[in-house]
């Protein structure tokens, strides 16, 4: 009988994985099928549509434009929801709980809206669509994932250190930038890597605000345009790659800091 | 370097309770204070207001002479030694001493040479590079006093720095603080809710109650003739009896008590009508034995033993007195061997009692 559900328990395992990740071995595994369109069956095995994608001079233009927007609205948005946190943990303000609320809340607000509402922001304000909005854009999305993030690891404890460091003379920028931000760096790196696979491979807002400069998933999104092909796949795959390498390192920096 | 440091006629009010209710308190240039007190009594306070952390809303704090009360923490001449001893994890031992220095410029080489000498200062030689989370409590403690020291402050502060400690270790620290504070001849502020610490280490304690100081000098004029009630039994155990003094009728002056008529302890000035007539139990002994000294008086009081215990150096016993009287705590000798029931003879010497001034309890 114990038999039986590991069994049943097992197998239902597999096909919850299989669900959830059968769609990407697909793309991975077609993206190196020998044949002009991704269909089965499978036709083992070529890198030419890797060649193709990174020799493709808009492709890798989008690449590179993915990371530049990735790695800065990251970084903006780490800042912003760090000095957020900060304040709100270390002074005591009337409807400090509203200010939480209102910073986490843009979390459960859809992409599609946010992005709307900066694209007529940006309209009405005589902005050009580029890589920079949407770099503001993904700052908008991830400073309230930030601020969650760090305001979570920032406890009382801090606040001794804080006040030791100050006793010993530091001023409140030296406090910041030698005593707290080194201290919270292992919350504040897992902030940004989580933001940068956000940004990486977000496809609405950056459809919104981006206009001859695209980012990766956009370009991808026009590749489709002109019909299935591995081609997209290898492109697929590669934003794919680069989110899971990043997931990887964010949480072997995070966790072994934090086992020490 | 080092100042005294004064307070003057400082409040701080948290709501309608006073925290502090007009304290005044000098202490003089490298003196050991400890200031004594049970939780809630303001000494916690006190000593963040001396930091800087917190402004009182009357009064004046001054260091060396200079009225500090407006400055921060920032650019007070103290320093502190935390209770959680606040230690930056993220960095070696050495620049966590040297944290106050690299704050006034120095240069790295120069405060981690400095960094290595407070370290060896506080017994902790060659552990420049280990990191906080890989020490005991007690070295964590001389790690939080050597970076305290390290900016060679005016005044230094101790909130409860060895609460966290077990007992040895805990006496071992107080004689190497005391130590080292005569070295460097820096003031000292300490605080703390142990009154053998206090005593085992302050030139002047100063015991708290209720936002208010009870009483303040060198421990062993606190301990033998405090100045209240609170801060008589706070210091240690102590008989109280209320006492109302008799007219003189030659033979120098007495108190009518529970115990009946006894004869006043020598104090200067006029006594008080009504008054407590404090003794402490170890000034209550045997009448067989020996009293020391020549010259004294000895007050006899019948009593019967009620309960007794072993403590190592003496018996405590509680006695009912005869032929009437509240019950007396005595600490009779080791080789006493006191039962319940036992009648006994117990003495002291008028001039070992102290008159405390009545309160209203």
């Amino acid at each position: 009988m114990r038999a039986i559900t590991g069994l049943a328990a097992a197998g239902y395992a597999l096909l919850l994985y299989a669900f959830i990740y059968l769609p990407v071995v697909v793309l991975v595994l077609f993206s190196f099928h020998d044949g002009r369109l991704p269909i089965p069956p499978f036709r083992p095995a070529t890198l030419k549509w890797y060649a193709e994608v990174l020799g493709d001079d808009d492709v890798t233009e989008a690449l590179v434009n993915s990371f530049a927007v990735a790695a800065l609205s990251s970084a903006v948005a780490c800042l912003l929801g760090f000095l957020a946190a900060w304040g709100l943990a270390r002074v005591a303000l009337p409807g400090a709980g509203a200010m939480r609320t209102l910073l986490m809340a843009p979390l459960t607000v859809s992409y599609l809206i946010i992005g709307l509402g900066l694209l007529i922001s940006f309209n009405l304000t005589g902005i050009d669509r580029s890589l920079l909005t949407t770099g503001i854009g993904h700052a908008v999305i991830n400073t309230p994932l930030c601020f969650a993030i760090c305001s979570a690891s920032m406890g009382a404890q801090h606040t001794g250190l804080e006040r030791a460091a100050r006793d010993l003379g530091a001023s409140e920028l030296k406090v910041l930038a030698l005593v707290t931000a080194p201290v919270l760096w292992p919350a504040i790196l897992a902030a940004f890597a989580l933001s940068l696979t956000f940004s990486w491979d977000e496809f609405v807002i950056a459809f919104l605000l981006t206009r001859f400069d695209v980012t990766l998933p956009v370009e991808i999104w026009s590749l489709l345009r002109s019909g299935l092909s591995p081609k997209t796949n290898a492109a697929g795959s590669l934003v794919f790659l680069v989110s899971v390498v990043v997931v990887l390192l964010a949480e072997l920096l995070f966790f072994r800091r934090r086992a020490s | 370097m080092s100042r005294g440091l004064a307070v003057e006629n400082v409040t701080k009010r948290y709501g309608t309770a006073a925290a502090l209710d007009a304290v005044s308190l000098t202490v003089a240039d490298g003196a050991y204070a400890v200031i004594l007190g049970p939780s809630g009594s303001g000494k916690s306070t006190l000593l963040g207001m001396l930091g800087g952390f917190i402004d009182p809303d009357q009064g004046r704090v001054l260091i060396g002479g200079e009225d500090v009360t407006a400055l921060g923490p920032v650019q007070r001449p103290t320093t502190t030694v935390f209770q959680d001893y606040a230690l930056f994890p993220h960095l070696d031992l050495a620049d966590n001493v040297a944290f106050g220095l690299r704050m006034r410029g120095w240069k790295r080489a120069a405060r981690r040479g400095r960094a290595a000498e407070m370290l060896s200062l506080v017994g902790l030689e060659g552990a420049a590079e280990r990191r906080p989370h890989a020490l005991s409590g007690g070295q964590r403690q001389r790690v939080a006093l050597a970076r305290a020291l390290a900016v060679e402050p005016a005044v230094l502060l101790l909130d409860e720095p060895l609460g966290a400690l077990d007992l040895a270790l805990r006496r071992a620290m107080q004689r190497e603080l005391k130590a080292i504070q005569r070295r460097l001849g820096t003031t000292f502020v300490h605080v703390t809710h142990d009154q053998e610490e206090a005593m085992a280490i302050a030139d002047m304690v100063v015991v708290m109650e209720a936002g208010r100081i009870a009483d303040a000098g060198p421990p062993e004029r606190v301990y033998l003739r405090p100045a209240t009630r609170f801060a008589a039994s706070f210091m240690g155990e102590i008989n109280l009896l209320p006492a109302r003094a008799l007219p003189e009728r030659g033979g120098g002056p007495m108190f009518e008590t529970a115990l009946g008529p006894l004869p006043s302890p020598a104090a200067g000035g006029a006594l008080p009508v009504r008054a407590l007539l404090g003794i402490r139990p170890e000034h209550l002994g045997l009448a067989l034995e020996e009293m020391p000294g020549p010259a004294r008086r000895v007050t006899t009081v019948p009593a019967t033993v009620r309960e007794s215990a072993f403590f190592g150096t003496h018996h405590r016993v509680v006695v009912d007195p005869q032929p009437a009287g509240p019950p007396l705590i005595a600490h009779l000798p080791q080789r006493a061997d006191p039962r319940p029931g036992d009648r006994l003879m117990l003495a002291f010497d008028p001039d070992d009692a102290v008159i405390l001034p009545e309160e209203e309890t």
